[in-house]
C-alpha cells in the first residue's frame, strides 16, 4: 500500500499520482496493487462527494486522473480477475454525452467492477459483441437525449432478438431518464446516479 | 378579429408586465422551438438547417399552425451555427448526418492549452475566426452572411403577431473554452492551470462585453439571452463556480441591465445551491430560465419577488407524457407561480415532442 499515492489520488494531485505510479512501476510493483491504491483513493473521493466536500468538478477531475493513470499502467491495469465481474457501459448511438457515463464508469471501477467502456455513439452491434465476448452480468446504457430513447428501445430489442437478453440485466441512466423512460425502453432498472448503480450491481452480482 | 399588429401589441404588453412581475390577464407562453417545427410541418431537417432564412420560415409556419402563443425564444434555428457559440464542431443533417436527424454538437478536444497563451497574447478576436475556419473547418464568413437575415426573421414573426423573446444571444465566456477544450479537459485545466484559464477568460470577457454593448445599442432588444450553458452549480465546487462561472454571469448581466435591458439567464441543470447569488439583481431586471432540473418552487421561494421565471416544462414530459399530463403540469405551474412567470419549455422543445402535447401546453396558458 502506497499511502502517498492514495492520498494524492484523493487530493486530485495529478502530478504526484503519476510520479508515484512511475516510481512503483520502476520498482516492479504489481499493477494490481497500484490499481488497488488508486481505488482506495477513489473511494475517499466518493465519500467526500457524499459529504459535499467534493462536487462534480472533482469527480470529473478524478475520472481524468484515473484515466491517465490507467494509461500508464496500460494492459496491466485490467489483467487480473476483477472483484465482481464485468460491467459493459456505453452511450447509445446518436448521443455523445459522456460526462455522466464516465462518472458512473469511474465510480464502478473504483468499487472493484471490471468496467468495459464502449464509449459514446455506440451502435447495437457493439453492445452485442461485448455481451458475447465479455459475458457481463450487467450492461449500462446512458442516454441524455429524449430523441434517442427509441434507439435504446431498439437496441434492447435487438439484444433480445439475438437471444442474449436473459443473460444480462440492463441498467438505463442519464439526465432525462425516469421510470417511465425505463419502462418505455424495456430496461430492467433505472439508476439516477453512480451510487445507485454500484448498489444495484452489487446486489445482482451477489456482493454485500 | 384582431389584426396581427393588435395581437403583437397585446402580447408585448402581457410580456412586458410579466418581466416586471406585474399583474396580467393571463400567463404568457413563449415556445423555445427549432427542430420540432420541421417535424411538425413535414420539412426535412436537412432542408431546415440549410440556412437561417429557411429555418426561420419553417418555424414561423409551424408557430402559425400552433396558434395562440405569445412568441418564440429565437426566430431561427441556432444549431447549425453552434460552432460560433461552443467552439466545437457540429454535425448537420444532410451533411454529416442523414437528412432527418437532429444536428449534433460534436464536442472534442479541439483547443489546446497553448491556445490559452495565444488568446492572452493576441486577443480573442484575433484567435477565434481563424480557429473556427482552420481548426473546425467552419464557414465563418458564410455564417455571418446568413445571420444578416436575423433582423428580417424577427420582423417576420412580429408582422405575424408574435414576439421574439431574445433577439440577442450571448454565452458566458467560460463556455467558449469549455466547448473548445471539451468539458472534461476544461475542468482539468481549472485544477491544473487556473490562473492561465482566468487570464484567457479576462481577455475574452473584455472584448465580448464591449461587442455586446454595441450590439445592444444597435438592436435595442427587450431581453438579452445569456447562456451559461454548462454553468450549473451541480457541475462545480462553490469555489470554482464563483470564480469561473458566476463572475462572468454577473458582469455580463450587470452590463446588460446597465444598458436598460432585461437579462435572461438560461439556467440548464441544477442551480439550487447557488440561488441566493441571484438576489444581486434588481427587481424585474433579470429572468431565471430553468429546464426542470432546478426545483422551480425553490426558485420561486428565493427569487420570486425579484426575478421573472421562465421555462421548466421538462423535455421528457413533452415526448413521453400524455396531453392530460402536460396540461395538468402546465396548469399547476401557472397557478403556483402566479405573476412573473412565463410558461416555456425547459431549454428547447425536443424535435420528437408530440404535437398534442404542445397543443396541451398552449391550452393551459390560453385557457382554450
Ligand atoms: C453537458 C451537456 C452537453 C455537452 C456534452 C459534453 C459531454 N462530453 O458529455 C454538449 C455540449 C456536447 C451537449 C450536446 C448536446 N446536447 Co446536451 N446537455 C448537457 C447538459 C448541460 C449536462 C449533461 C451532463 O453532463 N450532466 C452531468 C452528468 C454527471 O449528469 P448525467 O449525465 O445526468 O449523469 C448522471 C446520471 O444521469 C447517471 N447516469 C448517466 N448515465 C448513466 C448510465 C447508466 C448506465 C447509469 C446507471 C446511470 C447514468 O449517473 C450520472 C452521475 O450521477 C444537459 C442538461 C441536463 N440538465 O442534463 C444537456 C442536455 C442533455 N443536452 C441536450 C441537447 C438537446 C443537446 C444537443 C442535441 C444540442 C444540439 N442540438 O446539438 C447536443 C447533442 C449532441 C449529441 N449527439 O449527443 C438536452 C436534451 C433534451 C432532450 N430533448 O432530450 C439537455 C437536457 C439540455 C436541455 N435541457 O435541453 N450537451
Amino acid at each position: 500500500m502506497n499511502s502517498k499515492l492514495i492520498e494524492a489520488m484523493a487530493e486530485l494531485d495529478e502530478d504526484t499520482v503519476l510520479d508515484e505510479i512511475q516510481k512503483m512501476i520502476s520498482s516492479n510493483a504489481a499493477p494490481l496493487d497500484i490499481v488497488a491504491d488508486l481505488q482506495e483513493g477513489m473511494s475517499i473521493i466518493g465519500k467526500k462527494f457524499e459529504k459535499e466536500e467534493y462536487y462534480l468538478s472533482e469527480l470529473i477531475m478524478s475520472a481524468e486522473i484515473f484515466e491517465q493513470a490507467s494509461a500508464l499502467l496500460g494492459e496491466n491495469a485490467d489483467s487480473g480477475p476483477s472483484k465482481y465481474g464485468g460491467f459493459v457501459l456505453g452511450t447509445i448511438y446518436d448521443d455523445i454525452h459522456d460526462i455522466g457515463k464516465n462518472i458512473v464508469g469511474t465510480i464502478m471501477r473504483s468499487n472493484g467492477f471490471d468496467v468495459i467502456d464502449l464509449g459514446v455513439d455506440v451502435p447495437t452491434e457493439k453492445y452485442i459483441a461485448a455481451i458475447k465476448e465479455r459475458k457481463p452480468k450487467v450492461i449500462g446504457i446512458s442516454c441524455l437525449l429524449t430523441t434517442c430513447f427509441d434507439n435504446v428501445r431498439q437496441c434492447i430489442k435487438e439484444i433480445e432478438d439475438a437471444g442474449l437478453r436473459q443473460d444480462v440485466k440492463i441498467i438505463f441512466g442519464g439526465g432525462p431518464v425516469d421510470e417511465a423512460a425505463g419502462r418505455y425502453v424495456n430496461a430492467d432498472i433505472v439508476c439516477k446516479n453512480a451510487q445507485q448503480t454500484v448498489d444495484y450491481c452489487k446486489k445482482i452480482m451477489g456482493v454485500n | 378579429m384582431k389584426t396581427n399588429q393588435e395581437l403583437l401589441q397585446e402580447r408585448t404588453e402581457r410580456f412586458t408586465k410579466t418581466l416586471a412581475l406585474e399583474k396580467t390577464d393571463r400567463t404568457p407562453i413563449i415556445l423555445m422551438i427549432d427542430g420540432f417545427c420541421a417535424v411538425h410541418t413535414g420539412v426535412k431537417l436537412s432542408e431546415f438547417c440549410s440556412s437561417v432564412k429557411r429555418s426561420s420560415e419553417v418555424m414561423l409556419d409551424s408557430v402559425k399552425q400552433l396558434g395562440d402563443v405569445d412568441g418564440v425564444t429565437s426566430a431561427f434555428a441556432v444549431g447549425p451555427i453552434f460552432p460560433m457559440i461552443f467552439m466545437a464542431k457540429v454535425k448537420v443533417p444532410g451533411r454529416e448526418l442523414p437528412d432527418n436527424m437532429l444536428w449534433q454538437l460534436d464536442e472534442a478536444e479541439m483547443m489546446t492549452p497553448e491556445d490559452y497563451d495565444t488568446i492572452i497574447n493576441k486577443g480573442w478576436s484575433n484567435f477565434m475566426p481563424s480557429y473556427l475556419k482552420n481548426r473546425l473547418g467552419f464557414d465563418f464568413e458564410g455564417a455571418l452572411e446568413q445571420l444578416a437575415y436575423a433582423p428580417q426573421a424577427i420582423q417576420n414573426f412580429n408582422d405575424a403577431g408574435y414576439l421574439v423573446y431574445s433577439p440577442l444571444v450571448t454565452i458566458t465566456v467560460n463556455e467558449y473554452l469549455s466547448g473548445g477544450r471539451s468539458m472534461s479537459k476544461f475542468m482539468r485545466d481549472l485544477f491544473k492551470m487556473p490562473d492561465k484559464v482566468e487570464a484567457a477568460l479576462e481577455v475574452i470577457q473584455k472584448e465580448n462585453l464591449e461587442q455586446l454593448r454595441q450590439q445592444i445599442r444597435a438592436i435595442k432588444p427587450q431581453v438579452v439571452f445569456v447562456s451559461p450553458a454548462r454553468g450549473a452549480s451541480e457541475f462545480y465546487s462553490p469555489k470554482l463556480w464563483e470564480r469561473f462561472v458566476w463572475k462572468y454571469i454577473k458582469e455580463t448581466a450587470d452590463m446588460i441591465i446597465e444598458e436598460g435591458v432585461v437579462c435572461d439567464i438560461h439556467c440548464d441543470g441544477n442551480w439550487e445551491r447557488d440561488l441566493d447569488y441571484f438576489k444581486a439583481f434588481p427587481k424585474g431586471k433579470a429572468v431565471f430560465e430553468c429546464d426542470g432540473a432546478t426545483d422551480i418552487y425553490k426558485i420561486k421561494e428565493k427569487l420570486g419577488d425579484r426575478l421573472c421565471i421562465k421555462g421548466d416544462v421538462p423535455a421528457g414530459l413533452m415526448v413521453l407524457g400524455t396531453p392530460d399530463e402536460v396540461y395538468d403540469f402546465c396548469t399547476k405551474r401557472i397557478q403556483d407561480m402566479g405573476y412573473g412567470y412565463i410558461l416555456s419549455n425547459g431549454c428547447t422543445l425536443p424535435a420528437n415532442a408530440k404535437l398534442e402535447n404542445v397543443k396541451a401546453m398552449i391550452a393551459a396558458a390560453t385557457g382554450k
